[in-house]
Order: structure tokens, then C-alpha cells, then sequence
């Protein structure tokens, strides 16, 4: 479990939780906003140590309230006293702090563009070329004089590739693809990538996916190539937009947007959700589907909600 | 000139030879459990071989039982928290209940919290929760623990610097 937080100082440590409690008790002052910004920037390892904090919170916020406190308040056994003895001899050696989500998580940290959840992030690059990041979501940009290289590390991003002689090589966890000026979409999945073509191409060892279509791209190439649907890169423009889709599907979606926990009853989740949705107040979106469908919201915390069928 | 006959016994491969029996037969009078009693004399080797170097050893079994103890107690320490995550999750009623998927990394989380904020008072864990996992603002956990707001702040702090730093 070797974590980047081995690298922090105590001193860091110590100010960074020290602005995580200011935080979270209240909004900062103005004097106190420009304090945290300039221990932020003063050094990159405050940046890094400020963002290991948010990783783990993303973490501790995916429990389950009930769960967590049965949990950590359970009370030792008769065995394990005894076994305790031994442990404070010993002393905790060799312990870290929590750890980050199982997958990947340095080069996320060092990315070049990150965008946290709930926000997107719109960059213009060298070249004419744009670089939006939805949700979540993390991107290294590699510009010289031989090419252009942009590294999807997490998430989704949406890139607007203006005329110019030099290939923009995308790459994904899967592979490399060449994108010629056009508009592109593409979102991390698990073992693929989900590529939409708006216009121009994007090439994969000589194949092509043309403006209007979009393909899971994987080592093997292109697979389930189907046309864009009206939800493909809808985020760009901070909507949401749903057409006859699932409500499981919809708010597994509507998730990546929120901290913490948002799923349904299985006993809604083939309800139909259609219409466009606002993604900046998702709390509002949450409204509507009370009004729009037999369903309630409930939350149990503020970052774990459930929708449940509604008992009239 | 005489040579000791079998490999050193300060050599990790041969602390697991001679010993390892005998080690395995130490845990299962403590476990009653002949299955657990291999698994965790396996985690013992397992702890010394991560170890940055292997000791010089006088006392060889004294040395493994110190360090089949902490095994032990890292056994039960889980077996406690198991028990209660699936004690709770039982009742929680369906809809609350996470995803068999998520279930694991819930536990394996838990389990990582619980370590590190290990000798912490109960209300400090229970304040740290509160505000992390259930996202209460200060007032409602000074409201809910019956304590002040500084009191609430010092909790925090102290519960992160372990939670995030290990500190």
C-alpha cells in the first residue's frame, strides 16, 4: 500500500488538514479564501497533499452511513484485548494513511487538467486546439515540435481539433488515436473507451470512425459502432439529455456528477426517464423525477440517496 | 572445521523450515482453527519476507510468536468488524443496501479506516464519521455528541491527521 501520501511532510499534513476543518466549517472569509489559495500555489506539494485530501474524502463519502458506524464503534473482544497488549508493545509500524481508489491513482494527481466532481473544466491548447473535461476527470497535454499528445487519465473529455498540419494523437488506456481536425468526445470505461465522432475522423490503425458515429474503442479496435445519440456530449453544454433511458441508467449517470452514493430500488430501475436536464443542480433534477415519475427521494445523508417507489 | 548442518536459521527459508509447524501448531491451540492457524502462520512469513531486513535471531520462536501475535490480533480485529458490517447490513432494509460490488470495497475501506484510527476515543471516530461520511456540518455534530464546537474542530483534526496522513 504504498501511497503518495508517504511523501508528505508532517508540517504539510498538518496545514492541509488544517484547511480541510476551516472548510468545512463554513464558507472562508475573504481573507482566509486568499490564505488557503496562497499555501495552495506556494509549493506543489501543498497542491498534492490538498488532493490526496479530496481523494479519500471521494472514498469515505461512497460508505454506507449504517455500515461505517456499526463498523468503527464495534467494541473489542475478549480476544482481541488480549491480542491489543501486544499491539501497543509493537507499536503500529509501517502504517499509511488511507489509501486511493484502487486504480491508478498518481498519474491522476500529477495530471496536467483535472476537473473535480460536479465541475468542468474548459483549457485552450497550443494550436487552436480546445480541451474540455467533464466530471472527475483528468488529462495530460505533451505539445512539440514533432506532434501533439493528449492522454486521457480519467473520466471524459471532449476536444475541438482545429485545421493544422501536425497529428493529435489521443491516447486512452487501450491505445493511441489519431484525430483529425473535428470535434471529438471520448469517455474511460473500464477495459475500453467510448469514442464519439461530431465531425472530422478518428483513426485507428487505418480504420476510421466517421462524424455521426460512435464506437467503444478497445486493443482490438473499434467494436458496436452505432450513431450518435442525442445524450452524446450533451455535458459540454451542462446537460443531461435522456431519451427513453432506463432510471437505473439514468442516475448511475446522473451520479458521476454528485459526491457520494446515488442509486435506486431494483423495483424502479426500469422506469423510463426522457427530457433534458440541467446538470449544474442536480438536487433539482432529483425534484423532477418525484413529479415525473410514481417515485420518491430519499436521503439517508447528504451524500447517499436512494430513489424508491412511491407508496400512495 | 565444523559446518552447521542445516541452512542458518536466521535465513528466512530457514526460520520457514524449521519453525513453520511448530508455528502453525502455536496459532491453532490459540484459533481452535486448523484452516485459519495455516492461513495466518502463512501471514507471518509473509510479514517477515516484506520486512526490510530479517533480524539476527537468539531466539527464533520468540521472536515468530511476536510476531504471530500481531497477526492474530490483526485476525481478530477483523473478525470483530466482519461480524458487525454484516450484522448491520442485515438490517438494512433493501433499498439502502449497497450492491454486492460495492459491498466489498465498503468492507475493505472500512477495514483500512478502522487501522488507522485504531485508539482513537469512540466519539472521535464517531464525530470524524459524521462529518466525512455523512457530510453533518459542525453544529449538528456538537448538537449530536453534546460537545462544544471547538471540541468538534479538535476531534476532526485529530481523526484526519490519522485518516489521511497516518499521523
Amino acid at each position: 500500500v504504498s501511497g503518495v501520501h508517504q511523501e508528505f511532510s508532517p508540517r504539510v499534513a498538518e496545514q492541509a488538514v488544517h484547511w480541510l476543518i476551516e472548510m468545512q466549517g463554513g464558507a472562508l472569509d475573504p481573507r482566509q479564501q486568499q490564505a488557503m489559495q496562497h499555501w495552495l500555489q506556494a509549493h506543489e506539494e501543498h497542491r498534492r497533499a490538498w488532493e490526496h485530501i479530496q481523494r479519500v474524502n471521494q472514498r469515505l463519502r461512497g460508505l454506507s452511513s449504517p455500515l461505517a458506524h456499526a463498523a468503527l464503534q464495534v467494541p473489542r473482544s475478549a480476544s482481541r484485548r488480549r491480542a491489543l497488549k501486544t499491539w501497543l508493545i509493537l507499536g503500529v509500524g509501517g502504517a499509511a494513511g488511507l489509501t486511493l481508489q484502487q486504480h491508478n491513482p498518481l498519474p491522476t494527481l500529477l495530471a496536467d487538467y483535472r476537473s473535480p466532481v460536479g465541475e468542468r473544466r474548459r483549457q485552450s491548447l497550443d494550436d487552436g486546439i480546445v480541451l474540455q473535461l467533464n466530471t472527475r476527470s483528468a488529462a495530460d497535454v505533451r505539445f512539440d515540435g514533432q506532434q501533439r499528445v493528449v492522454r486521457l487519465l480519467e473520466g471524459e473529455l471532449a476536444l475541438d481539433v482545429a485545421r493544422d498540419a501536425r497529428p493529435l494523437l489521443l491516447r486512452t488506456a487501450e491505445g493511441a488515436l489519431q484525430l483529425d481536425s473535428g470535434r471529438f468526445n471520448v469517455r474511460e470505461f473500464e477495459g475500453f473507451s467510448l469514442v464519439s465522432v461530431f465531425s472530422g475522423k478518428a483513426s485507428f490503425l487505418g480504420q476510421a470512425l466517421l462524424p455521426g458515429q460512435r464506437a467503444r474503442f478497445s486493443t482490438n479496435g473499434w467494436q458496436a459502432i452505432a450513431p450518435l445519440d442525442s445524450n452524446s456530449g450533451a455535458w459540454v453544454d451542462g446537460m443531461l439529455v435522456a431519451s427513453q433511458m432506463r432510471l437505473g441508467d439514468f442516475l448511475a449517470e446522473l451520479g458521476r456528477y454528485r459526491q457520494g452514493q446515488l442509486g435506486c430500488s431494483e423495483r424502479v430501475a426500469d422506469l423510463r426517464v426522457s427530457g433534458s436536464y440541467p446538470l449544474d443542480d442536480s438536487e433539482r433534477i432529483l425534484q423532477m423525477l418525484e413529479v415525473a415519475l410514481p417515485v420518491k427521494v430519499r436521503r439517508f445523508t447528504r451524500y447517499w440517496v436512494t430513489v424508491e417507489p412511491r407508496v400512495s | 572445521v565444523f559446518t552447521v548442518p542445516s541452512a542458518p536459521s536466521s535465513s528466512l527459508e530457514g526460520l520457514y523450515h524449521a519453525h513453520h509447524n511448530w508455528l502453525t501448531g502455536w496459532l491453532r491451540q490459540r484459533l481452535g482453527c486448523p484452516d485459519n492457524a495455516a492461513d495466518l502462520a502463512q501471514d507471518t512469513f509473509m510479514r517477515l519476507l516484506q520486512a526490510r531486513e530479517t533480524p539476527v535471531l537468539n531466539e527464533p520462536r520468540a521472536f515468530l510468536t511476536t510476531v504471530a501475535k500481531r497477526v492474530l490480533f490483526n485476525h481478530y480485529r477483523r473478525q470483530d468488524l466482519e461480524r458487525a458490517y454484516y450484522q448491520a447490513l442485515a438490517q438494512l432494509p433493501e433499498e439502502l443496501a449497497p450492491s454486492e460490488e460495492h459491498r466489498a470495497i465498503i468492507l475493505q475501506t472500512l477495514l483500512e479506516l478502522d487501522r488507522l484510527l485504531d485508539g482513537l476515543a469512540p466519539r472521535v471516530k464517531r464525530a470524524f464519521l459524521l462529518a466525512q461520511v455523512d457530510g453533518l456540518s459542525y453544529g449538528e455534530i456538537a448538537a449530536q455528541l453534546n460537545i462544544s464546537l471547538a471540541t468538534v474542530k479538535r476531534y476532526l483534526n485529530k481523526a484526519a491527521m490519522r485518516c489521511y496522513f497516518a499521523l
